[in-house]
């Protein structure tokens, strides 16, 4: 039940109904894009809405007949298949396709400096075909003045499933040192608006040397838009956010794609990730080497565990990242150590403690189970409160809040900000907060 | 003990040794090496200042070679001892680092007066300005690729191009113990920001016009490879198929930068000389300022000959607006075979330029190249004076000795592009024009109507500008297709509509540079009044093999006459055996008539195939169609497709809907469209079915009944005299029989929107 409710006059509620709607809903598991193994792309010019209210105009790939996007679109494929993608073009200068984590065949459109091209404003279509022959993330971007077509928008990541992937049981790479229970992408990028505007005014060539970025995105969008819901009507062109929320005691997989030409150096607050791989590749020594991953479960032997990712341009990344509480020295979720069914060591009631110490429907390290908070919580009247906050420090658990305070957080999670570390491009155009940040959510069991 | 370095010089041309600065390839343990300025020339940028060292053959004594940046390339082996005699002709003491190289103990300067006293002046002992000369010792080399650079000043000396490349193999072709190499390339990349560069060398850095590069800020304009932004002019590397290949990578620049080779996968021995324990595997390396990598990859093998690039994803790759390239190199893989050998024109008036694709390479002072087989060359000519392209000639051979002509070939003069599988001449030829003359269309020349068409004219010096027109019959107005224009080219678009009236014309008329008018000539022509399409190949009877360099893509390749309705897009299909689906291709541009095809992959020999040209008009209706004269073979790839490539069976990968297209097609009158009786009508049809002959019926009762019209027809069309008594009929509708040579019925196709006859 939400204890604020109660509190708050008709127009707060409303205000925070709007919130509310702002936030999506968990059970985020999918990555949002196209499956199959036939792609039709086509490159034309939209614009894209910059969270300081601005409007961008951009290149971007879209599905052919469909508005263009940014990024273009994720394409979710299967390892071994083999994976075509026409592209025509309605951009007055030819542009590509890129994949450079495979051997690309490239047919058809013109010939051009580096693969096929896509001819300007043209139904001449270039067609890109490439065997998935490993599973990953990886980029795909213009091979065409790409210091140019790169920075108006032409990016996009691919996912490949590996062999055998079940969805129920999903893994990154096949085997359960890659397993995972959510995943998310984020793919980084970044743009200078006035080469934006040259190019919209028709000017021709434009320089890009004096190249200087004031936006920073995760997949496509400015916190704080990072974390509204895909999809959304006010951000038609810019369709993939970038929230992620995983339960306690899960393990996340995190796809870093460097969409731009800068690195970003992605900080992930609440705990260290395992980085498993690089650009499809594992780190490990040999096939099937594992070590324990820094909290839950295994990692490829030579996974390094971290808290901030150097996202180069042109890399692609995956780790495992876990939060479970354990050893915070209190417990998370207030119980006073005499509830019955948490937390049992056994046999009777059964246990519920598993082989690593944590309740097994709870997912509390049982050693803090009942711990007190360590602190006594300053009065509501000397606090000033975050949107993330639920009121209590508690996990799944709400407290009071003055009214129009919180709504970001309707599941009462514990919220950590994961955002780029060169503090520069956590802004807007110079507005703070802004930029290449989002909040992740960990929530309790069952939320 | 010197050991001689094994480079492999032989595969490096020329123009490359000169850009590394290469002037011997011996290693040695002891180098002279003078510091001295020098300028380059860069697009949009004439006599850029720069920094750099030059090699001396032997001591001080003897006369240095030419100041390269980078530096001339030190080879030392590892565990030897390293002397460098460095001799300073800047106007600043200089001095030498090797990072990473820790066996020799620094003696840093510091300044003694002045607003800097007592502040670090150069990490070790210096030589002074004017000719001042320094000896270090190294007594213990480490093995791997290393940066050398001043050691003065960094901030602007290293920026001004003092760096250079260190390398110090464990063993021949053994760049650490173990890690073997067939063939070693080095990419050193840098950048220039020119206006830090003019202000060191008129002496006004340092002052308030350009006080430090941290104030004035650095923006660098030039992103150099090996001491050059990218130019055509640089020959590929040439790599042998299956070689394990060393890059060294190292940043001499103040950028980070990502090396990307798309396709390869790309092995990181060791960072700053220290090999990892474990080899990393990426796609993408990281090279931030002042690092060297070691990089290792396995060239594509036998059977997938090809171009390789390597660029920069941090995106130093151009700066446009001075036409500038960047961080960009290409290697071919395989040895370069194919023979093109450019005619140079006698007259300097006239020149030649080749592009190619991948690879970019070009000319040069001469156009006779080698290629990889399957390159795609574009040449295209420029001519000043009275001359003027009149022709492409392409021979299989000399034209001298043997070779025969290649008619039609490179009909369009605006360019002639060529893909190359086996040697070939290629002749431009050139006509002097005393007076102005149309070069094509030449009069009665047939031009399809509703497509583009170039109309080129040649003219004598004193032409500047021209005009062009077109009429549609000497009771027609003129009207203009340019004006003003000083090229001697423009695009027409043929009218799609025809109201001729008598022959149409095209005229040229030419201005001088006071705009006074000099001549006009005329062509007369004729304009095609029926759609067609023939395909030209394949036409049968070739024998493609998936992924060969020859065959694979292959260039379908058609022309088309289209009046009525304006070609939108052209659609290609093709077909593994009679009686399949047809499978989807592609779609392409109306106005084109060419596609490069890469074949479908098949698991045996398919003999049966034919390839099929679709042109349809911008409501997607199908105008015309044509097949495959006779069938042809596609064959399946010739070498086991390397680790991890899947052969997918043409139907388990294709998922684009086949589609039957019509096998045949009755062209008549549209719907609702009303006849005149004394004007009659053309009827056409397509036929895919090999038919002997044609019958034509009509109803006037919705098809209940089908009263005779025509028959034994063969051929493609009907020149219909329609009999006044079907004046005032409103529900006409057409049918379409074929008949083989005994005369049964191969099939029917009718019309089924009813026109009328007035």
């Amino acid at each position: 039940m939400i204890y604020i409710k109660r509190q708050l006059e008709d127009s707060c509620l409303i205000l925070l109904t709007l919130l509310l709607s702002l936030v999506p809903a968990t059970g985020w598991a999918a990555i949002q894009g196209l499956s199959g193994t036939n792609f039709n792309f086509t490159a034309s010019s939209g614009q894209i809405s910059a969270a300081d209210g601005d409007d961008v105009f951009f290149w971007g790939y879209g599905v052919a007949g469909q508005r263009p996007q940014y990024p273009g679109p994720t394409l979710i494929v299967q390892q071994g298949n083999t994976v075509t993608i026409r592209l025509s073009n309605r951009l007055p200068q030819n542009t590509s396709l890129l994949i450079p984590g495979f051997k690309v065949q490239a047919s058809g459109g013109v010939a051009g400096q580096i693969t096929r091209e896509a001819p300007a404003a043209s139904a001449t279509e270039a067609v890109y075909s490439f065997v998935a022959d490993r599973p990953g993330t990886f980029g795909y971007y213009s091979g065409t003045n790409s210091d140019l077509q790169v920075e108006m928008g032409l990016i996009g990541a691919i996912v490949v499933r590996p062999t055998g992937f079940d969805a129920a049981v999903p893994t990154a790479y096949g085997d359960a040192r890659t397993a995972y229970d959510d995943e998310f992408l984020f793919l980084l990028s970044e743009m200078d608006p006035e080469i934006h505007h040259a190019v919209e005014i028709g000017t021709d060539p434009v320089a890009t040397t004096g190249f200087h970025p004031v936006l920073w995105f995760i997949n496509g969008r400015n916190a704080p838009d990072t974390m509204a819901a895909n999809n959304v009507t006010w951000l038609p062109n810019q369709p993939y956010n970038a929230m992620p929320s995983i339960e306690v005691g899960k393990r996340l997989l995190a796809r870093w794609v460097g969409g731009g030409r800068d690195h970003h150096p992605f900080h992930t607050h609440g705990n260290n990730f395992d980085l498993i791989a690089r650009d499809g590749y594992l780190l490990q020594t040999t096939a099937g080497a594992s070590r324990q991953a820094s909290e839950m479960g295994t990692v490829p032997d030579l996974a390094v565990s971290d808290f901030t990712q150097n996202v180069a341009p042109g890399g692609s990344y995956e780790g495992i990242w876990s939060w479970t509480g354990a050893e915070l020295g209190w417990d998370m979720y207030g119980h006073s150590g005499t509830e019955v069914g948490i937390c049992e060591s056994g046999p009777t009631p059964a246990t519920t403690i598993d082989a690593d110490g944590f309740d097994v429907n709870t997912r509390e390290y049982c050693v803090d189970h009942g711990k007190p908070l360590p602190v006594v919580l300053p009065n509501a009247q000397q606090l000033t409160f975050g949107g993330f906050y639920s009121g209590s420090p508690f996990l799944a658990a709400e407290g009071s809040l003055p009214p129009g305070e919180g709504g970001n957080n309707p599941n009462a999670g514990y919220a950590f900000m994961w955002h780029s570390h060169n503090e520069k491009e956590m802004t807007n155009n110079d507005i703070f907060p802004g930029g290449l940040m989002t909040i992740m959510i960990v929530n309790a069991p069952g939320m | 003990m010197t050991t001689i370095y094994r480079i492999t010089v032989c595969s490096l041309s020329l123009s490359l040794l000169l850009i590394l600065g290469i002037s011997a390839s011996v290693s040695a343990e002891e180098y002279w090496l003078r510091a001295a300025q020098t300028t380059i020339d860069l697009p949009g940028a004439a006599a850029v200042p720069m920094w750099g060292y030059a090699l001396y053959p032997g001591d001080f004594t003897t006369v240095s070679g030419p100041v390269t940046v980078p530096g001339p390339p030190l080879v030392v082996t590892p565990g030897s001892s390293l002397t460098i005699h460095l001799h300073n002709d800047l106007p600043e003491p200089t001095s030498l680092v090797i990072p990473g190289q820790n066996s020799l103990t620094p003696t840093p300067v510091f300044f003694s007066g002045g607003p800097f006293a007592g502040r670090v002046r150069s990490f070790t002992a210096e030589a002074t300005v004017a000719g001042g000369e320094v000896t270090y010792v190294y007594p213990s080399i480490a093995a791997g690729t290393y940066l050398y650079q001043s050691g003065t000043h960094p901030g602007v000396q290293v920026s001004m191009g003092l760096y250079g490349a260190l390398s110090a193999d464990a063993v021949a072709g053994q760049v650490y113990a173990g890690k073997t190499y067939a063939q070693a390339l080095t990419y050193l990349f840098s950048e220039v920001d020119v206006a830090q560069h003019r202000a060191v060398a008129d002496f006004s850095y340092g002052t308030a016009a350009y006080p430090s590069t941290m104030s004035a800020g650095y923006y660098p304009d030039y992103f150099l490879l090996n001491g050059s932004p990218y130019t055509s002019a640089v020959t590929p590397a040439t790599l042998t198929a299956g070689d394990q290949i060393l890059l060294r990578l190292l940043n001499a620049g103040l950028r980070g930068r990502v090396p990307v080779l798309p396709g390869v996968a790309l092995e990181i021995l060791a960072e700053d000389g220290n090999p990892y324990d474990t080899p990393r595997i990426q796609a993408s390396v990281d090279l931030p300022a002042g690092k060297t990598l070691d990089v290792r990859f396995t060239a594509p093998g036998v059977g997938q000959e090809q171009y390789l690039t390597l660029f920069d994803r941090r995106l130093g790759v151009s700066d446009s607006s001075r036409g500038s390239q960047g961080m960009l190199a290409f290697m071919s893989v395989g040895t370069p075979s194919v023979n093109l050998h450019v005619a140079t024109p006698a007259s300097s008036a006239n020149q030649i330029e080749l592009s190619s694709s991948p690879g970019g390479i070009s000319c040069g002072t001469s156009c006779d190249q080698t290629y990889l087989p399957g390159t795609e060359v574009t040449l295209v000519s420029n001519s000043s004076g009275n001359d003027s392209l009149t022709a492409w000639q392409v021979y299989d051979g000399d034209p001298g000795a043997s070779g025969t002509l290649l008619a039609d070939t490179c009909p369009s003069l605006t360019g002639c592009s060529l893909t190359l599988s086996t040697d070939r001449w290629v002749v431009p030829v050139f006509s002097s024009f005393a007076n102005l003359s149309i070069l094509s269309p030449a009069s009665a020349d047939v031009l399809p109507a509703g497509e583009h068409y170039e109309v080129r004219w040649a003219a004598p010096v004193a032409a500047t500008t021209f005009n062009v027109a077109y009429r549609l019959g000497t009771g027609s107005p003129w009207v203009s297709i340019v004006t003003g224009t000083s090229k001697k080219e423009a695009l027409w678009e043929v009218p799609a509509d025809l109201n001729l009236r008598g022959n149409a014309q095209i005229a040229v008329t030419s201005f001088d540079g006071s705009g006074t008018m000099l001549e006009t000539a005329q062509s007369v022509l004729g304009l095609q009044v029926r759609d067609s399409v023939t395909l030209q190949q394949p036409n049968g009877g070739q024998s493609l093999t998936v992924g060969s360099l020859v065959d694979d893509p292959y260039n379908i390749n058609w022309s088309d006459l289209v009046t009525a309705s304006a070609v939108s897009r052209v659609g290609l299909w093709y077909q593994l055996s009679a009686g399949t689906p047809w499978q989807f291709i592609a779609a392409v541009d109306g106005n084109l008539s060419s596609y490069s095809w890469a074949l479908p992959s098949v698991m045996a020999a398919a003999t049966d195939v034919r390839v099929g040209v679709v042109l349809y008009n911008a409501k997607g209706e199908v105008l015309v169609m044509d097949t495959s004269d006779a069938v042809f073979s596609i064959l399946p790839a010739a070498v086991p497709a390397s680790a991890g490539f899947v052969n997918t069976a043409v139907a388990a990968s294709a998922s684009a809907t086949p589609v039957t297209p019509p096998s045949m097609q009755l062209q008549g009158p549209a719907s609702g469209e009303v006849l005149t009786i004394a004007s009659g009508y053309t009827i056409l049809w397509q036929s895919l079915v090999d038919a002997s002959s044609f019958s034509l019926t009509y109803s006037l009762d919705q098809g209940a009944s089908w009263l005779p019209l025509a028959q034994n027809l063969t051929g493609d069309q009907y020149a219909w005299q329609i009999d006044p008594t079907l004046q005032g009929e409103t529900q006409v509708l057409l049918k379409l029989e074929a008949f083989d040579a005994n005369a049964q019925s191969l099939g029917k196709t009718t019309l089924v929107e009813p026109f009328s006859i007035e």
